[in-house]
């Protein structure tokens, strides 16, 4: 199965572009919204420069889309390719973070709860 | 959200912030990355690390905008690290003409002794050098009709400005040396050599302006190369050459280190400009900033070989 890949290098949870898709995942937002929302699932404060320059590659690959807006600050929404990386994406943390669960079962010999991927940086 | 007063206060330094962007990126996202930066500062002024940051940013932007990074096209990636290595090795020029003048009548000051080893890295520099300038020419002949066929395509518009600074850059470039070489002739070697005075100074501005030069026309065939239709075979002649001159760029640096070593232990009165047969310091601040420049040309001369090479085997695949 491909890999999720941007510009060649696989994505991590705490990568920009990830962190954008799915924050437009639950609906589309502009810069600002998108920089808050990131801080508070994640924890992970995107400066505009590092939000920008990720906006502009999703962008370019078609994975998200400008909405028409009515002053400076134009909203973004996720795009059908961009819901597919993004589940290709999440697909291949969960087992990434199923099989670390699983071998730090079998290493301390106790149970380790199943869970969905933590995002790198999110509050305990 | 910040206020309409505080937007006012932050307006000038969001703008000031953009202009680290390229002109097409300002166009697509300018005025949303403004918004952005105003809703995210509140009405504060930016420290000196969110400057760095968006700094940072725009100018990866700009180096993307070259076509010198971020490109997943083999055929691209392979004609950004020719780029890379061609902006490398016009940064290195500098210091090299830096070094031709430092060096200029070194073999005049032995009497007598050992200039084996001076000469032989000497010329080992003078002769890499002379390499390097034959690739970057033939590389500018073999894209010769494909530029031809751009102008004519209609292409002049988009490098016009650019083309137009390199050549004013130029001419005030050969105007300034020129002017200098008529006055150094009136000159004794001890008035062009001590001290700060007008001569000097006009030296400098020569300098900056030799420098500008270089660096307007990297961006004018930057700005060309990549809006060139350039064909597979084409290309692998350029990836080759810009092979070579980026393997020589290290190689020259280390000769003229080594030039400095040897002069250190057999003429270090040249390189302090004392009498023949003194023993003063070795050290010399301008051969520092030299080497320390070429290094750093010669670093990014292999970033862009590594491209090159990387990239190399995917050319036909694509």
């Amino acid at each position: 199965m491909p890999r999720a890949t941007i510009n060649g290098s696989r994505q991590r949870p705490n990568d920009p572009p990830i962190l954008i898709l799915t924050s437009l995942a639950g609906g589309p937002k502009h810069g600002h919204a998108l920089s808050k929302d990131i801080e508070g699932f994640a924890g992970v404060v995107l400066g505009p420069g590092a939000l920008y320059g990720a906006i502009t590659r999703l962008e370019e690959r078609g994975l998200i889309e400008p909405l028409e807006s009515g002053d400076r600050r134009r909203p973004y929404r996720i795009s059908a390719t961009g819901s597919a990386y993004l589940a290709e994406a999440v697909d291949e943390m969960q087992r990434l973070a199923d099989e670390g669960a699983r071998r730090l079962a079998v290493a301390n010999k106790v149970s380790v709860p199943r869970r969905g991927p933590r995002i790198a940086g999110s509050p305990t | 959200m910040s206020t309409d007063g505080i937007q006012r206060g932050t307006g000038p330094t969001s703008r000031s912030l953009l202009r680290w962007y390229p002109a097409r990126w300002r166009a697509r996202y300018g005025d949303e990355f403004i918004a952005m930066i105003e809703d995210d500062l509140g009405g504060r002024r930016p420290d000196m690390r969110y400057r760095l940051s968006i700094a940072r940013s725009g100018l990866n932007e700009r180096l993307r905008d070259a076509g010198l990074v971020g490109i997943s096209v083999p055929s691209e990636r392979v004609r950004g690290g020719a780029l890379t290595v061609l902006c490398a090795f016009a940064l290195f020029v500098i210091p090299g003409v830096a070094f031709a003048k430092i060096s200029e009548h070194w073999d005049q000051s032995f009497q007598r002794g050992p200039r084996h080893l001076p000469a032989v890295s000497f010329n080992l520099l003078a002769s890499l050098a002379g390499a390097c300038g034959v690739a970057v020419a033939l590389a500018a002949v073999a894209l010769l009709p494909n530029f031809v066929k751009f102008v004519r395509a209609g292409g002049w518009p988009a490098i016009r400005r650019r083309v137009k600074w390199a050549v004013i850059t130029t001419l005030a470039t050969v105007a300034v040396v020129g002017g200098l070489a008529v006055w150094a002739s009136h000159l004794t070697s001890h008035q062009r050599n001590t001290g700060f005075g007008w001569y000097q100074l006009f030296f400098v501005i020569a300098a900056v302006l030799f420098a500008a030069a270089v660096a307007t026309w990297s961006g004018a065939a930057v700005a060309v190369t990549r809006r060139l239709d350039i064909r597979s075979g084409q290309l692998k002649v350029a990836g080759v050459l810009a092979v070579l001159v980026g393997v020589c760029m290290p190689l020259m640096t280390a000769a003229a280190a080594f030039w400095w070593g040897s002069m250190a232990t057999t003429a270090p009165w040249f390189l302090a400009g004392t009498p023949m047969g003194s023993s003063p310091s070795p050290w010399a601040a301008n051969l520092l900033g030299v080497l320390i420049v070429m290094t750093i040309a010669s670093g990014a001369g292999m970033f862009g070989v590594l491209r090159v090479i990387r990239s190399w085997r995917q050319l036909d695949v694509a």
